[in-house]
Formats: structure tokens, C-alpha cells, sequence
């Protein structure tokens, strides 16, 4: 924070005293604004966290109530150490099959634990789940019949457009291709659904397609010969930096698609760059090529890095796209009656946000808003 | 008015903590131990022994039998020295003839392929391997036509050691295989490495085989080894994938190995 604050009197950066030193005006309405502009930087699904913050769990799981959030994030880092574990004892082929189900399987709990569609068909998400591992195998497939995968030679430049820039931009099409076949469901109208759907099949397909493309090596026994260091950040780019980037691209280019097809808003135009999904298709695909580019051209570190980089890019964009999608959607709706919120578990007039903690009710499941209107709070504090 | 200083207290969660971790290790043990059970079964077979203890043991034929090489059109005279002497007679001091001087054409027992600048050759047996486009004077990249193999042979000037050049060769290596690690198996053991009958120095790595976009896709194993004459220091690496595999009398990385044999034996270092 910064030590100064300017006061409106005499307009001097003073000191952050309850007086300026200055002039002696109150500085309680300086103290506010700065308060206000703070709030609006905050993350609507998750209101205690910055929006611009780096947040895996609150990004990928928007609809989990802070108090389940902890939870995800005790996971998250069990599966991490889990996977890492495997591979720093030689069992690669274990922590493989580890770091390809670490991300679907919070996905998985997730929609299990807030039951987001509990009035839809039950397969709805397990559908789209279902179709990202389909297409996942189809393309390890597709891919396993290319010439000279791997090998010696000369940097081939058609070998490389093919690895780093045509099979990427394949599988990204394939992610998003069953999500886009629920968008002429009208019962799915949100921007968290369109999100959710785009990064449920791409950590799904993510997953899938690396254990159809590693087969072989399950042949190889449970500990094949290796250097540990190496696979454990290999592991660890492919189980949270690459479906995290998968997640972020197809999860933010659906949000988009959503929010000009479905979202029941009246002005689209608001929501700049991030909302016009020709721009959001050219975004993701953006940084699905940066991607496989960064996996064909560079080694292990380098690699890494850069994807790490990527990483945060997607999540950020994917973020945003959230919170501008669900800052627009509060446009229409009316004020009607009161409900308990199910983040802070305090009575709010039933609208977009909570007016106690700040969160997005949309950010919250349907079954949990309807659900606590009569539950009395039961608040604990962790 | 004022905004609260911090979020309120949550609601209690609607599963609780402990719930969702452990069903979340619970699934991932399920699943690895759906693994392990996965890999078990598809374990190979230990490489079966070429000999058994205490039994005579013929060597293996490491080449495939040559076909199609020229006959040689003239043959030297045979020096041979009569088996007996009549009775009576005595042997005057042996004096060996000279060697003779051979006219035939130089056997060739495949394709040779040359390099034009730095004047080296070898042979290969294009039914067993297959020449990919793009080989340089300096650099010739063959696939297995029958095996999951790579052979690479490449040639600098004596400049740089067979030790410099075998670290060159690993790096672009480890662009291709992860965890890469010497392998210390006696059964895949380089043997007096030599290049051409020229002595020089290798060894054997294993590690697993990435995809061009990084994904582990099989195991592999690779031998490199580097000599060199005093003008030219070559290398000649072997990348096989899943080197264990049973082809029958022993494994996939012996048998392209074996192929490979014709390369070493038949590099001739100066075809000036």
C-alpha cells in the first residue's frame, strides 16, 4: 500500500494519519474512495481475492463457495505433492497417469461438490467431460499415424508448423467443439456456464490425450530407467501448466461466445476485446500456438518457463472474462425479495452481488441461492 | 458509510474438508493403483540369457546374410604348400610368396554412401535401412525399415575429440528422450567400441522417448560412440525405441544393433 494519500482539500500527498498535515481536513472521505476503487478491483466470483491476482482455484471453480475453497486448494497441493512423489521415486509411468488426472478429477469434485446442474440432465458435464477424452483418443490416433514423430534430423520446417502450430490448433478445436454444441441450449445461458463447459473438455481432453499418447511406455515397467528431476517438472507442466492452459484459452473463448450469444445482456459492446469471441478465437489460439511452439522448439527449462508464462496469461484472460461477464449480467435483472448468501451466509436483497461480502450470486450455484433462503447462518470462522 | 474491513465469516461448507480431500487422494490412489496393475501386467520379460550355464555356446549371426554383392571376377592363385614330400626328398626353407596383387572389384555388400568433401564412406543394407532425405557431407540420418530405430552418423574434423562430439550428440539427444541416464545393464554393454577398426569410446544411455510436442511416448535406449583417425572424428549414435522388446533370440536394441554392425565394420575413413 502506499504510504501516502492525497488529500482533496489542499490536494498535497500527506501522510496516512486520520488528519491531513497540511490543511487539517478529515481524511475519512479520501479513505472511502480509496476503499471503493479497491473493491472494484476485486474478483467477482471470489471478492477476497484481487482480479488481476493469480488464482488457480477461484479461476478454474468459480462457483466454490469460500469455504470450500480452502479444501480445493489443500487438494490441489496433495495432488501436486503427489505427483511430484512418484516421480522423484522413479515411477513414471505412475506419475503420468497422476499428473494427467490431478486437473479433471478437481473438476470432477467440483462439479460434484457445488451440483451446478442439479435440475439438468445428470450427464450434462459428465458429457462434456466424456467428450473431451473421446476426442482426446481420436487424436492421439490421428496423431500417432504422422510421419517421423520423434528423431534426428534437421529442424524440418513442415515437421514443426505441424507439431508446434496445426495439431495444437486441431486439439483446440476439438476441446471446444462439444461445448459449442450445447450453446443452442437456451437452458444454459450464463457465462460460467459457457466457461465452465469450455474448461471441463479441455482439462479432460488434456488428460485423456496424454495417457492414449504414453501407452507405450506403460510397457516399460514401473520404474523405467530416468532421471528423476527432469520428469518431476516434466510432470508438473503436464499435470497443472498445461490443462491450466487449455482450461484458460477454451474456457475464456467459450465465456466469450456465451456472453454474445446467450448472456441476457443489453450491451454487448461494454464488454470490449474479451467479449467479442472473433477476438477471443484469435486470443486462444494465440496461446494454444505459443504453446505447442514452446514444446516443439525448446528443451525441458526453457520450455517450462515459457509455459509457465503462458499459464499465468490464460488464467488472467480467463479471470477477466469472468468478472466482466458477470459484472454485465447484473444489468436486468429486478431486485426481488431477500436470500441468505451462501458464501457468507448473511441475508442479501436478491440480486447479482451479495451486499455483505461482494460475491457474484451467479458465482454460486442455483440449488445453493434457492436453497438457503430459509437456512439460518451457520458461520465459522477458519 | 463504511465498506466492512474484512469479508464476513464463511457459511459452513456443504461438504466438509476432510470429505472432499480425501475422496480426491481416494481417487487418485484408485487410479494409480488401476495403473500399477495396468503396468504390471504389460511388464516385459527379462532379456532371456544368449547362453545357459554350463552349455556350449555359438555365437549369434550379427548381419543378415549379404545379398546381391559381386563375385569376384579374378581370384589370386592359391599359395598353398603340398601336404606331403615324396620319401627321401628335403624341404628347402620356406620362403612365403608375396602377397598377391588382386585386380577384383571391391566387394560391396550394399548401398555405400559417400561424403564427397570430407571423403568418407560406408555400406548399409538398404532393406534394412532406409537413407532420409536432407543427409549432409557431414550428417546421414537412417531409419530402421524393420525396427523402431534411428542411426545417425555424423563426421567433423579431428578438431573436435570423440569425447566433445559424443557431448554434442547427447545434447541434441536429451531434445528427444527425458530422464536420459547411463545404462549399466551387462546385457546392453558396449563392447570395445570402434568405428571403421578404429578404436574410440561410447557408451549406452536409456531414458524415455518424447514426442515432438514433449509427450512420453515409448522407451528408449541409445548407444553413441565417437573415434577418430587423426583427420576426421565420427560418430555414429543408435536410438531405438523400446529397447527391451522381445524380438526373438533377444531384445529390439540388440537386434538394430546388430544391423548396425555392417555400418561400423564397413566405414572406410579415407576415400581420397
Amino acid at each position: 500500500m502506499d504510504p501516502l494519500i492525497t488529500c482533496n482539500q489542499c490536494g498535497n500527498q500527506v501522510a496516512r494519519l486520520e488528519f491531513c498535515i497540511r490543511c487539517g481536513d478529515p481524511l475519512t472521505d479520501e479513505y472511502g474512495a480509496e476503499q471503493v476503487r479497491e473493491q472494484r478491483r476485486r474478483f467477482a466470483a471470489a471478492p477476497d481475492e484481487r482480479l488481476n491476482a493469480v488464482a488457480l482455484v477461484s479461476t478454474l471453480f468459480p462457483q466454490l463457495p469460500r469455504a470450500d475453497m480452502r479444501s480445493f486448494r489443500l487438494a490441489f497441493a496433495a495432488g501436486v505433492a503427489i505427483v511430484a512423489g512418484l516421480a522423484l521415486l522413479g515411477f513414471y509411468p505412475i506419475a503420468l497417469v497422476s499428473a494427467a488426472v490431478l486437473v479433471p478429477l478437481l473438476m470432477v469434485l467440483y462439479l460434484w461438490d457445488v451440483d451446478i446442474y442439479e435440475d439438468e440432465p445428470v450427464g450434462i458435464i459428465g458429457a462434456t467431460m466424456l467428450w473431451g477424452a473421446l476426442a482426446a483418443a481420436a487424436f492421439a490416433w490421428l496423431a500417432s499415424g504422422l510421419p517421423a514423430p520423434t528423431g534426428f534430423g534437421r529442424a524440418n520446417l513442415l515437421d514443426t508448423l505441424i507439431a508446434g502450430v496445426w495439431l495444437p490448433l486441431l486439439e483446440g478445436a476439438l476441446m471446444i467443439a462439444g461445448p459449442l454444441v450445447l450453446l443452442r441450449s437456451r437452458r444454459f445461458n450464463d457465462v460460467l456456464d459457457g466457461a465452465t463447459f469450455g474448461a471441463a473438455s479441455a482439462v479432460s481432453f488434456s488428460g485423456a490425450s496424454l495417457i492414449v499418447q504414453s501407452l507405450p511406455i506403460f510397457s516399460a515397467g514401473l520404474r523405467p530407467a530416468g532421471d528423476p528431476l527432469p520428469w518431476v517438472i516434466q510432470m508438473l507442466s503436464f499435470g497443472v501448466l498445461q490443462p491450466v492452459i487449455a482450461a484458460g484459452a477454451i474456457g475464456a473463448f467459450a465465456a466469450a461466445v456465451w456472453l454474445r450469444y446467450r448472456a441476457p445482456i443489453s450491451d454487448r459492446n461494454a464488454l470490449g476485446p474479451v467479449g467479442q469471441p472473433a477476438l477471443a478465437l484469435l486470443g486462444a489460439a494465440a496461446l494454444i500456438v505459443a504453446s505447442g511452439l514452446a514444446k516443439t522448439l525448446l528443451t525441458i527449462i526453457p520450455q517450462t518457463l515459457v509455459l509457465a508464462v503462458i499459464a499465468v496469461v490464460a488464467l488472467l484472460w480467463l479471470r477477466r472474462a469472468l468478472h466482466l461477464g458477470l459484472l454485465q449480467e447484473s444489468r436486468e435483472i429486478d431486485v426481488d425479495g431477500e436470500i441468505r448468501c451462501p458464501n457468507c451466509g448473511l441475508m442479501t436483497p436478491e440480486h447479482t452481488f451479495c451486499g455483505n461480502c461482494g460475491i457474484s450470486l451467479r458465482a454460486v450455484p442455483s440449488s445453493r441461492r434457492s436453497a438457503t433462503a430459509d437456512v439460518p447462518a451457520k458461520a465459522e470462522t477458519d | 458509510m463504511g465498506f466492512p474491513s474484512a469479508p464476513p465469516p464463511a457459511p459452513a461448507a456443504k461438504k466438509s474438508p476432510t470429505t472432499i480431500i480425501a475422496l480426491f487422494v481416494g481417487g487418485m490412489l484408485t487410479l494409480a493403483v488401476l495403473a500399477i496393475v495396468y503396468v504390471l501386467i504389460n511388464q516385459p520379460k527379462p532379456p532371456a540369457p544368449g547362453c545357459e550355464p554350463d552349455k556350449v555356446c555359438a555365437p549369434q549371426q550379427s548381419l543378415p546374410p549379404v545379398n546381391g554383392s559381386p563375385s569376384p571376377g579374378v581370384t589370386s592363385v592359391p599359395t598353398t604348400v603340398p601336404a606331403s614330400l615324396p620319401p627321401g626328398a628335403t624341404t628347402a626353407p620356406f620362403v612365403p610368396p608375396p602377397t598377391p596383387v588382386s585386380n577384383s572389384p571391391v566387394v560391396v555388400s550394399g548401398e555405400v554412401w559417400q561424403s564427397n568433401t570430407l571423403n568418407y564412406s560406408f555400406e548399409y543394407n538398404p532393406n534394412a535401412w532406409e537413407l532420409q532425405d536432407g543427409a549432409t557431407d557431414d550428417t546421414a540420418v537412417f531409419y530402421s525399415v524393420r525396427f523402431d530405430a534411428q542411426l545417425v552418423i555424423h563426421a567433423v574434423p579431428a578438431t573436435t575429440s570423440p569425447a566433445e562430439l559424443i557431448a554434442q550428440q547427447l545434447g541434441v539427444i536429451d531434445t528427444l528422450m527425458i530422464g536420459r541416464i547411463k545404462d549399466t545393464d551387462d546385457y546392453d554393454a558396449l563392447l570395445g567400441p570402434s568405428i571403421g577398426f578404429v578404436d574410440g569410446e561410447g557408451d549406452v544411455w536409456s531414458g524415455v522417448l518424447l514426442s515432438k510436442d514433449g509427450t512420453p511416448i515409448a522407451p528408449g535406449g541409445v548407444t553413441v560412440m565417437a573415434a577418430t583417425d587423426g583427420r576426421l572424428t565420427v560418430s555414429v549414435v543408435v536410438l531405438v525405441g523400446s529397447p527391451d522388446a522381445d524380438v526373438g533370440p533377444g531384445t529390439q536394441q540388440h537386434a538394430v544393433r546388430g544391423q548396425a554392425d555392417e555400418f561400423l565394420k564397413s566405414f572406410d575413413w579415407d576415400t581420397r
